[in-house]
């Protein structure tokens, strides 16, 4: 295998008298206390602003706990801008950007954060095909404006109002390039615990995130090449069926996610933080985390693929019509969109969850690397 | 002499579940007690010599016999010594117990081991692991949780082994299993009553194992075969009754996908579709032969019949297609159809080739199926119409066998296990008769 292959402090005993690997079958799990597990980090409240300069740009791995306010903007240019033009937008909205969370509360945990789509990779000279997805169930029926960006910009924050007033404030800048909006969304999560949440049906999310090595989340950046310190962003939007969801009994509703709705738990035993154990089953055979079940259809393991930065909002939508639209923003970072790709055909096939979804807007781009006062965002790619 | 693998600082559940039976522990010279000095044996009697099997494993010196009278043992055992034995006196009378709430009957780590000639039952995950992916001490399974998977270079193959006339029933996940091993056999056994598959050979790339003469009945799936590749030739068996007889598949958990160029030959994989049997997790029912992201396999002489799905059924696995394989000269009847593939469009099926004669008689789904045997990518459905599978029984709760026949009584050291095994030549393979092994285990 061309990856490397690394055993982590998951493996497994055998023996222990039914502790340990004896957890795999449905009636240990009583015996389930020394299943491995991960970790939840956390981290204290803000006594300064999420750093806006570095290797990295802010809102992907920093702030470590996502801001519960999310403006969302995907942008569309003209024509295709050529590299100088790029160059100039970007130089000057990283600028006008540093400037907005300079001025910010600190407590709004602002971070404002850019990315471009396949057509400014191209323009750098860079392959599309970064930044480009294939078309999952659903995507077909999608406008063209709602399955590709040439401009991403999302800002979080704690104070909502902050994320709003700075989206406002570049708004202009964009326009003057010829920029148009194509779809927005503002969004919201619950503080939660580093990045565990719980999504619109309820559910604990984002509980299993990518392992750190110096403090740099694997997997997830970019390493080298014009692109080293960005990484691959995408977002789905989906109106989510909430109603059919919750009409569901409880136990039914556990097997389509695969965890406890009170605990987060999988269904293979332990708390929130024990690993899923995939190949657990009853004694009649059939898997504790069952076939269908989102657990199982989304694990990397089955596509040989990293784990996938996850920071997923949630919405609703107030409107005077019959009935408020409800839905979730899923949002992951990777080092190749493929991670992505492999995993939600899986799902389209696999995962019972599906069944209430239905995208609505969907984006893959390129979060540019890190800027800093001598190196203007996005010159890695157009200077 | 090869070092025994211990490791005094990894202080395992399993190594003080062993220290509790004697003061064998973390010993210098392999060949000594480290107490008592005392010489090794070459030979240990169960339980004239040792009270448990475990405890004679820790007296018995490398290359020697660990020989177990009859009664129920209710331990686990680690079979960690190079070259030695563990042979039971009677196949139905020596019986290692998981009671239901233990990982395994026998775990074997060490290169050239035997098992054979005893019955080992009610564990909750393995009746017989024979693995290379160890530490010492600690052995690791594939695919539990995933997050971390398992380096071939980190950890080689198990050198050599032989799991000859093993009786393993009831056990939760599988009967024998030999994985990440090379240059073995597992013959003359029975697995009934495992919720995942009777036989297991996975993770090895040339393999060099034969896997004959056995029966798997009444398990979720009788073989099963991930990424174990190129020789291992699976002859003269029977995966009867159960709801899927054999499968051979690509699996992105374990390392070395794809799974390709096995031999499968004179088998009789025959009315799978047994309802008194653990269910098939992802709803198996009514199959002969699985093959799944499976490829450059060849299946010769089987008489695949009675499977009220299919004899024979064609998938991807994720992104690996099956691709080149061969079906020659089997014997096909009374199946639901005797051919079908349910290959994802985007990746087909490729080079399936039926041959011999009568082939144009067969049920293809679709029409047409594995006549062409060229590169192009063979014609798919979706789905394969079959009986609706039954609620599981639970493992522990599937019918045992009848006596099994047993070695005779033997007390002598066998010579080293060889460094290669020999295989059949498939070119000489014939088409068993229908009731090849059928009368085992029903006594």
């Amino acid at each position: 295998m061309a990856e490397p292959r690394r055993l982590g402090r998951r493996h497994l005993l055998a023996g222990g008298a039914g502790a340990g690997i004896g957890a795999g079958v449905g009636f240990a799990l009583g015996h389930n206390d020394s299943a491995p597990t991960h970790r939840v980090a956390t981290e204290p409240p803000a006594e300064e602003r999420v750093a806006v300069h570095g290797a990295t740009q802010a809102g992907v791995d920093r702030p470590l706990t996502p801001a519960t306010q999310l403006s969302f903007q995907v942008w569309h240019t003209s024509g295709a801008l050529e590299a100088a033009t790029w160059a100039r937008l970007l130089g000057t909205l990283g600028e006008r950007l540093t400037t907005l969370v300079a001025a910010s509360p600190t407590a709004a945990r602002l971070s404002i954060l850019v990315g471009v789509g396949p057509r400014a990779l191209a323009s750098a000279g860079l392959d599309p095909a970064l930044a480009s997805l294939p078309t999952f169930r659903g995507s077909a029926e999608l406008p063209q404006a709602k399955r590709t960006a040439d401009l991403v910009l999302a800002a979080a924050a704690d104070l909502p109002e902050a994320a709003n007033t700075a989206m406002d404030a570049l708004r202009p800048l964009l326009t003057e390039h010829g920029l148009e909006r194509s779809w927005s969304q503002l969004a919201f999560r619950a503080r939660g615990t580093g990045m565990v949440t719980h999504n619109p049906l309820g559910f604990h999310d984002g509980i299993v995130q990518p392992e750190k090595r110096n403090g740099i989340p694997e997997r997830v950046f970019l390493s080298s090449g014009k692109l080293g310190g960005g990484t691959i962003g995408v977002v789905r939007r989906f109106e989510i069926d909430v109603p059919s969801f919750e009409a569901l009994p409880l136990a039914e509703q556990e097997a389509v996610f695969g965890r406890t709705k009170a605990t987060g738990a999988p269904l293979s035993g332990g708390s929130i933080a024990t690993d899923v154990n995939l190949t657990a089953k009853t004694p009649q055979g059939e898997y504790l985390v069952p076939s269908g079940s989102h657990v199982r259809a989304a694990h990397p393991s089955f596509t040989a693929s990293p784990v996938m930065l996850r920071r997923s909002y949630g919405f609703r939508t107030a409107t005077d019509g019959p009935q408020d639209r409800a839905g979730l923003l899923f949002w992951s970072f990777q080092d190749d969109v493929a991670t992505f790709a492999r995993t939600q055909e899986r799902m389209d096939r696999e995962d019972r969850l599906m069944e209430f979804a239905r995208p609505s807007a969907e984006a893959a781009f390129v979060v540019l690397p890190g800027f800093t006062r001598g190196r203007p965002l996005g010159t890695a790619l157009f200077a | 002499m090869p070092k025994r693998r211990r490791r005094p600082g990894a202080a395992l559940a399993i190594l003080i579940a062993l220290c509790t039976f004697l003061s064998g522990c973390g010993k210098d010279d392999p060949q000594n007690d480290p107490q008592t000095g005392v010489k090794k044996a070459e030979v240990v009697r169960v339980p004239a010599d040792a009270a448990t099997i475990s405890a004679a494993v820790d007296q018995v010196a490398e290359g020697g016999l660990v020989l177990v009278a009859p009664g129920t043992y209710r331990e686990q055992v680690l079979l960690d010594v190079p070259d030695v034995t563990l042979r039971g006196e009677d196949r139905n009378g020596v019986v290692i117990t998981g009671e239901g709430t233990r990982t395994a009957g026998v775990i074997a780590i060490a290169d050239g081991v035997r098992i054979e000639n005893l019955s080992v039952t009610d564990s909750l995950l393995y009746g017989v692991l024979v693995t290379g992916t160890h530490d010492g001490d600690t052995v690791l399974t594939p695919a539990q949780t995933g997050y971390d998977q398992f380096d071939p270079e980190r950890f080689p193959p198990l050198q050599r082994f032989r799991v000859d006339h093993v009786t393993a029933t009831n056990n939760g996940l599988y009967g024998i299993y030999a994985f990440n091993t090379q240059h073995g056999v597992i013959t003359d056994s029975w697995a009934s009553g495992s919720a995942d598959s009777g036989y297991y050979v996975g993770q090895c790339r040339d393999c060099d194992i034969v896997v004959s003469g056995n029966v798997a009945s009444r398990n979720a799936v009788g073989f099963e075969n991930a990424n174990a590749s190129d020789s291992l030739t699976i002859v003269g068996n029977r995966f009867s009754d159960n709801r899927v007889g054999l499968t051979l598949t690509s699996n992105y958990q374990e390392a070395f996908v794809p799974q390709r160029a096995n031999v499968v030959i004179g088998n009789v994989i025959s009315d799978n579709a047994e309802p008194r049997s653990p269910a098939q997790a992802d709803g198996g029912f009514g199959i002969g032969v699985g093959i799944a992201g499976g490829q450059d396999n060849l299946l010769r002489r089987n008489r695949i019949t009675g499977n009220p799905t299919a004899a024979v059924v064609l998938n991807s696995s994720e992104d690996v297609p099956s691709l080149r394989n061969r079906l020659d000269r089997n014997s096909y009847a009374g199946n639901g159809v005797d051919l079908a593939n349910v290959s994802r469009a985007a990746y087909p099926a490729r080079g399936t080739c039926l041959s011999g004669a009568g082939v144009d008689v067969l049920t293809l789904l679709p029409q047409g199926l594995g006549l062409r045997c060229t590169t192009g990518a063979d014609p798919a459905t979706d789905r394969v119409p079959g009986p609706a599978a039954p609620e599981g029984l639970a493992f522990l709760d599937v019918p045992k066998p009848g006596t099994l026949p047993s070695l005779p009584l033997d007390a002598t050291i066998p010579a080293p296990l060889p460094a290669t095994i020999r295989h059949p030549d498939p070119k000489r393979a014939t088409v068993p008769p229908a009731d090849l092994l059928a009368d085992l285990g029903r006594g």
